[in-house]
């Protein structure tokens, strides 16, 4: 009965959308109709019912749909053919847009917020894990952390087995696994990576579930728990994924001044798209802080191989087969984020080449076993990673007129102004609503324009030849001593942004002189506008590659845990935690004592227990004094990380405060600002000391 | 009106400390405390800053006063001690007489403070079984057993199940419950017995106290532990117990709000 | 804030306090923890571990003596009298000594005793014209004689030439 009435309202309501969409109209029109469509949004805006949503977003659909009509039947004439090619590929590039607004609205549009399925009570009929952790080249430290909060996993001990894979084969992990009690798998190849690595483990082990964490990722104690319910209540369910949580900053958190009272770029990935690709039982496998099923890993052979992105093909393959996937939106364990720009590049164009390569072998939109949701999902996916080239389009675009006098649009600028402005204003407004608080308006576009340059020719040769090129690591964990530009990574930044400034300038002088040079300035106003708003995002883009020195290996969590600070005297003092790592803590001061009397060891009170290390006095204030733990066996050690790391509440935090498009906008004009004013400040910073040192050794 | 027995089957585990301790969180709280000593050692009062010298206290003319509460001394503010006192060796054995042998001995005498409304009474017993803890057992709301983190206190546990301190039930009201002294986590034995008495006593053990210098400087200076190190870890744990205490007792501070005893979670 | 229940607080940020998450840290800890004789006895332990209790596996528990233990015998010289007089005045007779006792007592020196003998033996360094308490103390010399216990004279005889210097 409802389903028929969906079928008459949608019919009764597709000529009224037609209409919608083709009516041509004036400027004047246009403008009226544009800013009508633009105040009912705002006045639906009032509601925050997930049903307004849908509607807003059928209206949004509309006017983008009828900007393209427009530009698809009035703007597409050209007078030569160096216009007709430029022309095209922005239409193009506009077509794309409108397709990837279309897919992820579909994506995100209903958001399934999971809950935790609770495992009885009956220990017994919880099922075995396995717990992979695979390596290559990473450092001992790293991995060291991530086996030690493994073993705090709360899981009985007969059901839980972890083991260290390791492609490296190194002597001194084999005897770190041996010290601390876990499994140690080696094997005589590297092939496939990271996928062979867990394909060669799986034959050598029994566990009923298998979970995998990266080598830097350090779960939290209540990760099983939370997690394995679901697959003893649906037998159908295959793979349970949690958020990558990162608790170093990525570069955008780090180099840009505003960097961190922004969502982190990964959290829109984690929170809308993955709980939208849930509902659509869609969901990403991403290779790390997942629980997967033996039994359906087994009937597709194995973690797939034909891939660098062999997680998310992994995935597809179990769906295809009919099994489900679930997401869990609780942050269950947490890596580090990559170090540096250049890093973050490297990682995401192996992302893009492995999604082309999916597209391009195992094509999610034919083939069997897939729902129609599923494939839009992960066509959805795939496409974004296409962004380079349309990306470079838009940035580029103005200049064809600015500094070539070109026309790639076949109309007035206020016509062009009237039909876009719904267009723009809808679908920002909306994705400000439905994702405000895990991404900000416009930072898509800096955190795509800052790979756009890279990600082209890895991706047209992927989509051409998609069996070509290498797999890189990600390189965890390094410290970066001396903070520096990294002109490198953004050389093609700068080459258009210098562009662009030239192109505005020349803009508005004809602009100024336009009787002169007998040009529309309103034509001229629209694409200066244009290639200001592109030079801003650019200019953002680049001062991401401001590399900040990162000065400490441990990266500070801040926690209240209550403390007892043991005196060489034999007294113990009771405070807590202003912050927290794994190689030191700051405690708050509760008296003068520390000044007269050593401070031996501190001790860290858990409601599990309480650990209490040998510390030593690194700096103190009349507030706070900040403590060096000292070298601790690897038993307490892991103490030490059931505090600090494996916390069950150590990575949830609140959801960033919701998304203002206009604050959005001023805050990124803000990093652009900070660029040029924080660089001659470390200019001027180091001619003064330098200027010192010549001074002191004149003297 | 509400008794606390602190008692203990072990000497030298810190049931005298306790007592003063408890009583002086109690009185920050708002009630109005009073310390009892049964110890012919007479070591509570100096906790509350008594002088060495001062031998007054109740057991020297207990058999011939029939009102008890001449003797007691305030301690400042609405705290209260009631001191053993100096006793010759004849007063001491007239008193233990009197208690073994007259059931009301006790009661007559400390009437008027036991029915006082809202007093809160702590009182101190020496170690093992004793006249003066089996002729309060019966009016006592709450016992509190104190023991060491050590295995030498542990080995007495089973003389408490066992009916050793009394002879019967120890407490007929709210129950026993238990307080584990000078727990330090750094030390693998003490460590060893604190785990082993959570797990065994659960919820029945009241508080662990963190073994704390600053005790031992307190009492040295005869003051509180909580005016003397307000930032001692002992104190917080005294304080916490306090806490409980009054939760089970039921008693309604300052404000009125009744504390409920709080939960494992320790918010 | 008494201690920090990181699994009360996920409960109460996510809401799902009605979850019943079950702590198993102590299975970590359970491995620190040492084997203590009195705690052993304390625990309602399931299996028969009559190893865990009574102190040291090379101790039996302290059995009722025999009758005859404190009976004031004439003839009988208690070897560790000699032994203990000597200590004194002669360090080399100490080994006179013992040897003789291990001559008379072929089998083994009954155990419990190793303790007792170090506490017994300084008392007449200091008066060894007083009353010989040791002698209440001194290995019984028909005392039951538990088996195993190849390493004690050994250890009596360390004992002995350690608490004389």
């Amino acid at each position: 009965m409802k389903k028929f009435l969906y079928i008459l309202l949608t019919s009764a309501m597709l000529p009224v959308a037609l209409l919608i969409v083709i009516t041509p109209m004036d400027s004047q029109k246009q403008y009226i109709f544009g800013f009508i469509s633009i105040g009912l949004l705002f006045l639906m805006g009032f509601s925050k019912r997930r049903s307004i949503s849908v509607i807003m977003v059928v209206m949004s659909l509309l006017m983008s749909t009828r900007y393209m009509y427009f530009r698809l039947t009035q703007t597409l004439h050209f007078n030569s053919e160096i216009e007709t090619i430029l022309g095209m590929g922005l239409f193009l590039a506009e077509v794309y847009v409108w397709v990837l607004l279309l897919l992820n609205y579909l994506q995100t549009i209903w958001p399934l917020k999971r809950e935790i399925v609770p495992l009885p009570d009956d220990m017994s009929l919880w099922p075995t894990v396995d717990v992979y952790i695979p390596t290559y080249n990473e450092s001992l430290d790293v991995v060291r952390d991530t086996v030690l909060a493994a073993q705090c996993i709360d899981y009985p001990r007969d059901k839980m087995k972890i083991y260290l894979l390791d492609d490296g084969k190194r002597r001194e992990f084999a005897v770190f696994a041996a010290d601390v009690g876990v499994g140690y798998i080696t094997r005589n190849d590297n092939s496939h990576a990271k996928a062979g690595n867990l394909n060669h483990a799986m034959k050598l082990t029994q566990g009923e579930l298998i979970t995998v964490f990266d080598c830097d990722h350090v779960a939290t104690r209540i990760f099983l728990q939370a997690t394995v319910g679901g697959f003893l209540k649906d037998p159908k369910l295959a793979l349970v994924q949690t958020p990558h949580y990162f608790y170093s900053p990525d570069p955008f958190e780090r180099n840009l001044s505003v960097g961190r009272n922004i969502p982190n770029e990964g959290t829109l990935f984690y929170g809308p798209i993955q709980q939208g690709n849930d509902n659509w039982n869609a969901t990403f496998f991403c290779g790390s802080c997942a629980v997967i099923r033996r039994s359906a890993l087994e009937e597709i052979g194995g973690f797939a191989v034909e891939t660098v992105t062999e997680d998310a093909h992994t995935a597809l393959k179990m769906q295809r087969l009919g099994w489900k996937s679930a997401f869990l939106d609780i942050p269950l364990a947490a890596g580090l984020a990559t170090e540096r720009l250049v890093l973050h590049v490297i990682q995401r164009t192996r992302w893009a080449r492995g999604m082309t390569q999916i597209f391009r072998l195992d094509n999610p939109l034919f083939g069997r076993g897939l729902t129609i949701q599923q494939r839009l999902c992960y066509l959805s996916a795939m496409l974004y990673y296409q962004f380079a080239l349309p990306r470079i389009a838009f940035l580029t675009a103005p200049l064809a007129y600015l500094l070539f006098n070109l026309n790639i649009i076949h109309s007035s600028a206020g016509l062009v102004f009237a039909y876009a402005l719904p267009h723009l204003f809808l679908a920002i407004y909306l994705n400000s609503r439905m994702n405000g608080r895990y991404r900000y308006s416009f930072w898509g576009e800096i955190y795509d324009l800052v790979l756009a340059f890279h990600l082209v020719l890895p991706t047209v040769v992927t989509m051409v030849f998609p069996k070509r090129g290498k797999f890189n690591v990600t390189d965890k964990g390094a410290l970066l001593n001396v903070g520096y530009f990294d002109f490198r990574v953004v050389r093609p930044h700068l080459v258009i942004a210098i562009l662009l400034g030239i192109g505005v300038i020349a803009g508005i002088v004809r602009a100024c002189a336009h009787d002169y040079y007998g040009v529309d300035p309103s034509v001229i106003a629209l694409n200066v506008g244009w290639g200001l708003y592109s030079l801003i995002f650019l200019l953002a883009a680049i001062a991401v590659a401001r590399e900040t020195r990162q000065t400490r290996k441990t990266i500070r969590i801040e926690v209240k845990i209550p403390v007892l600070i043991h005196y060489a005297s034999g007294i113990s003092s009771r405070s807590q935690t202003a912050d927290l790592s794994m190689g030191g803590c700051r405690v708050e001061l509760p008296d003068d004592r520390h000044l007269t009397d050593d401070i031996e060891e501190v001790e860290l009170l858990l409601q599990s227990g309480a650990i209490s290390i040998p510390v030593n006095v690194v700096a103190t204030d009349e507030h706070f004094i900040r403590l060096m733990f000292e070298d601790i066996p690897l038993a307490r050690r892991r103490e030490l990380v059931r505090v600090v790391l494996a916390r069950a509440d150590a990575w949830i935090q609140p959801p960033k405060p919701q998304d203002n498009p206009f604050r959005s906008l001023f805050t990124i004009v803000r990093c652009v600002f900070d660029l040029f004013w924080l660089t001659w400040k470390t200019r001027r910073e180091n001619r003064r000391a330098q200027a010192q040192v010549q001074e002191d050794g004149n003297a | 009106m509400p008794l606390v027995c602190v008692c203990s089957p072990k000497g030298g585990v810190g049931k005298t400390t306790m007592t003063a301790n408890l009583a002086y969180a109690l009185a920050r709280s708002g009630s109005k405390v009073l310390a009892l000593d049964f110890d012919v050692q007479n070591a509570l009062r100096l906790h509350f800053g008594v002088p060495l010298a001062d031998c007054r206290g109740y057991v020297a003319k207990a058999a011939e006063s029939s009102d008890w509460s001449q003797f007691v001394l305030t301690a400042g503010g609405n705290l209260f001690v009631l001191p053993y006192g100096d006793a010759s060796e004849d007063q001491r054995m007239a008193f233990e007489e009197r208690l073994k042998n007259d059931e009301h001995f006790l009661t007559r005498g400390l009437s008027t403070l036991l029915n006082y409304p809202g007093l809160i009474i702590v009182a101190d017993f020496p170690p093992g079984p004793s006249p003066a803890l089996k002729a309060m057992s019966r009016l006592a709301d709450l016992h509190l057993i104190t023991l060491l983190a050590d295995t030498a206190s542990l080995s007495l546990l089973p003389q408490i199940d066992n009916q050793r301190l009394t002879g019967g039930v120890l407490n007929h009201k709210a129950g026993h419950y238990f307080v584990l002294n000078q727990s330090d986590n750094r030390r693998q034995i003490s460590r060893d017995v604190t785990t082993f008495v959570e797990n065994k006593l659960g919820d029945k053990l009241l508080g662990v106290v963190h073994r704390d210098e600053s005790v031992g400087e307190a009492n040295a200076s005869q003051q509180s532990i909580f005016d003397f190190s307000p930032a001692s870890a002992a104190a917080f744990d005294i304080e916490l117990i306090a806490k409980k205490v009054a939760g089970i007792l039921g008693v309604k501070v300052g404000d009125g709000t009744v504390h409920t005893l709080p939960r494992k979670s320790g918010f | 804030m008494n201690h920090y229940d990181d699994l009360q607080r996920f409960k109460d940020k996510t809401r799902n306090q009605a979850l019943d998450f079950k702590d198993f840290s102590g299975q970590n800890q359970v491995s620190d923890q040492g084997s203590w004789a009195i705690l052993n006895q304390l625990q309602p332990q399931a299996e028969n571990d009559t190893f865990a209790h009574g102190g040291h596996v090379s101790l039996a528990a302290p059995q009722p003596v025999s009758a005859e233990t404190f009976t004031q015998a004439e003839a009988t010289p208690l070897p560790d009298v000699t032994a203990v007089d000597i200590i004194p005045s002669n360090v080399s007779s100490i080994f006179q000594g013992v040897a003789e006792q291990l001559a008379n007592h072929a089998e083994s020196l009954p155990m419990p005793t190793p303790a007792p003998v170090r506490v017994a033996t300084p008392a007449p360094v200091h008066a060894p014209t007083e009353v010989n308490f040791s002698r209440l103390f001194a290995p019984a010399a028909s005392a039951p004689k538990p088996a195993a216990e190849k390493n004690q004279p050994l250890n009596s005889l360390l004992e002995r030439i350690a608490t004389c210097r």
